[in-house]
């Protein structure tokens, strides 16, 4: 992929932002010379079909401020704005925010960084609960090479926010790389919830990665609906005792769409819980990978984990797999995990049928159902029944 | 006046011949009882009327007013005016009643507006708590709740036949009550036809059938009356099916037969 990736080089003049962010990107910039470009012929990305992909021309930092936009007044505890705005200690906790989710086997969160002009941050202070979501909205770019955006959101101890996500735009030949950090203070709960519904010549890698301290909560609900291309990668890193994360996402693949997503589920601590439920269908000639990890660290131990991703097939012509893995390094656990990729069941297509709906349309119901397990973590912010019509427009139009 | 006339129908599952040629000609507002034992090829009768997969038809008819039915999709039958109450209701994940019955009323060209109203009203009638509807399909009913749903189905959808495959089965004797005088009501409402398939005389205490067949190896051997179910009550299918139980297939059989 990225094979013909120009880098700025090590020492470039890159557009004026504060010291410590520009100190975070210079960081960034190093490790991404030293680390292998993403390539094919690597497991990391080898169902991404990702080859043709080129990145020539990062806008690198492009003007000032953040691309991001925040919708919605002024809220009481919550601090919004861009990470250059920060001084001082928090500062320095964005920086480490940012620093610290940064994972040199993805190389894509060191480009997404290096390129990043500046993230928008929003601020939770400890205790706050925010009673209405936060909408976020990520533009996509004007079809010129690749954008990136970050978005941070730092959760006080024990404050309350969910915050809606979504990225929209024209539909132009472009590159998004779109990173999300969030993190978890002691016995917060934060929950986000993310729309991707770009046009069909948009393509789009992502990364929501959480860090989740004790007693806290972290819920991800994830709708990947357009795109030409999309690759998606959630990281729950339950780092506190009793921390938990959940992981929800739908895909719905038409034409010769692609998706691939990858998530970690990482305890380590104690007592932690996670539980992830993803559910695809496939239409047309697109296509989807799901690999997805279990980690249990030394220290896990009384780790709750579950894992399931199922796949419908609605056409011969799709491909999918999934790769569930297990890493366990403490014996005091439970950890489930299920996987499948399958036609429509036919017992019930036959069942909607005997009452008289057609075909097509027991199909559309039958796949509507499916995704319900995951739809509904969009109602709270009020995102599902949007979310559900687009579904149903999509399926009804076949591939 | 509808008639449903099956004849000389035979069907197999794999190479196995399940149905060996069935004649059966049911008039609208009769209820025609099929009872058999256990693997005598009831099941295979109500699914391939409705068109279920997995079987073959190898020859015959099924006709509904002279529309010959099992060249149609299955969906097609049922908006022609057959029902099929499942022995095993289907359960459907995160999909409701409600939209299920409004996607075939949509199909069938047949106003949707009244569907809630009538589902909830035919809930009242066979005792199924509201609560239900609103439920996906199946999801986690007891066998009872999935009986009673099939039967606010038949009410809502109003079909011209149905066949009730072992409707009594999982059914309380309260729920079987309930059940067997909604679809004795639909005889006289609509003039519903019926085919209720049971293994027991137990329904056809409370629903009353017109004629009574017994079926077994495939085919119906005899026909009468209500007086026929009393005599098997106490005689038992021993005179019709095969009393060893070696008869039975070796394999497992994939379909509930």
């Amino acid at each position: 992929m990225f094979s013909t990736l120009t880098l700025p080089s090590p020492d470039a003049a890159l557009p004026p932002v504060p010291d410590w962010l520009a100190s975070c990107r210079a960081d960034a910039l190093r490790r991404l010379h030293d680390a292998a470009p993403p390539n094919s012929a690597a497991e990391e990305w080898r169902y991404s079909d990702v080859d043709d992909v080129e990145l020539e021309s990062v806008a690198f930092g492009a003007g000032p401020g953040p691309s991001v936009r925040v919708e919605g007044p002024a809220l009481d505890g919550v601090t919004v704005g861009a990470a250059s705005e920060f001084d001082g200690p928090a500062a320095d906790s964005v920086a480490q925010a940012l620093a610290s989710t940064l994972d040199d086997g993805d190389p894509i969160s060191l480009v997404s960084l290096v390129g990043l002009s500046d993230p928008l941050v929003i601020d939770v202070a400890p205790g706050r609960t925010v009673a209405e979501p936060i909408r976020v909205t990520i533009p996509v770019g004007d079809g010129i090479g690749a954008h990136t955006a970050a978005v941070v959101v730092r959760a006080g101890a024990n404050s309350d926010v969910e915050v809606v996500v979504s990225s929209d735009g024209d539909d132009v030949e472009s590159l998004e790389i779109v990173r999300i950090v969030v993190d978890v203070a002691s016995a917060a709960r934060v929950r986000i919830a993310e729309v991707c519904n770009v046009g069909s010549r948009v393509r789009r890698i992502s990364s929501v990665v959480g860090r989740v301290e004790r007693d806290a909560s972290l819920s991800i609900a994830h709708a990947a609906l357009g795109g030409a291309a999309t690759r998606t990668r959630f990281d729950a890193r339950l780092v506190g005792r009793g921390a938990s994360g959940d992981l929800r996402a739908v895909y719905l693949g038409t034409g010769d769409q692609r998706h691939d997503l990858r998530t970690f589920q990482r305890h380590e601590a104690p007592d932690t819980s996670s539980n992830l439920v993803f559910k695809g269908a496939l239409d047309g000639r697109s296509r989807a990978v799901y690999t997805g990890l279990i980690h249990v660290g030394h220290d896990a131990r009384g780790t709750n984990a579950t894992q399931s991703n199922r796949i419908i097939k609605l056409s011969d012509d799709t491909w999918a797999e999934s790769v569930p893995n297990l890493e366990i390094h403490h014996n005091d656990v439970r950890c489930a995990h299920a996987s499948a990729v399958g036609p429509i069941d036919e017992d019930q297509r036959f069942y909607l049928e005997s009452r008289g709906v057609p075909p097509e349309v027991a199909e559309r119901l039958v796949v509507a159902g499916f995704f319900e397990e995951v739809l509904g973590a969009f109602d709270r912010s009020g995102e599902g029944a949007a979310l559900r019509s687009t579904v149903n427009e999509r399926l009804g139009a076949g591939a | 006046m509808s008639e449903l006339v099956i004849e000389g129908l035979r069907a197999s599952v794999g190479d196995r011949e399940i149905l060996r040629g069935v004649d059966l000609v049911v008039r609208s507002g009769e209820v025609h009882a099929i009872m058999g034992p256990n693997g005598s090829g009831k099941s295979t009768l109500s699914g391939v009327i409705m068109g279920r997969p997995g079987y073959t038809v190898t020859g015959g008819s099924v006709r509904l007013d002279g529309t010959e039915l099992l060249g149609l999709d299955v969906w097609e039958r049922a908006q022609a005016g057959v029902f099929l109450a499942m022995q095993y209701p289907v359960e459907v994940p995160g999909v409701a009643l409600g939209e299920v019955l409004t996607a075939a009323a949509n199909a069938g060209g047949r106003d949707s507006g009244s569907v809630a109203e009538l589902v909830a009203s035919e809930a009242d009638r066979v005792g199924l708590d509201r609560s239900f509807l609103l439920r996906s399909l199946n999801v986690d009913f007891s066998g009872g709740e999935k009986k009673r749903n099939e039967t606010v189905q038949l009410g809502v959808l109003r079909p011209r036949f149905a066949i009730l495959d072992e409707i009594d089965s999982g059914l309380d004797v309260d729920a079987l009550g309930q059940v067997a005088r909604r679809v004795e009501d639909a005889t006289t409402e609509w003039s519903l036809g019926v085919i209720a398939v049971t293994h027991y005389n137990r329904l056809l205490e409370q629903l009353h059938a017109d004629v009574v067949h017994i079926f077994a190896g495939g085919k119906i051997l005899q026909s009468g009356g209500p007086e026929l179910a009393t005599q098997l009550e106490i005689s038992g299918y021993g005179e019709w099916a095969p009393a060893e139980p070696s008869a039975a297939p070796l394999e497992p059989d994939p379909f509930d037969l």
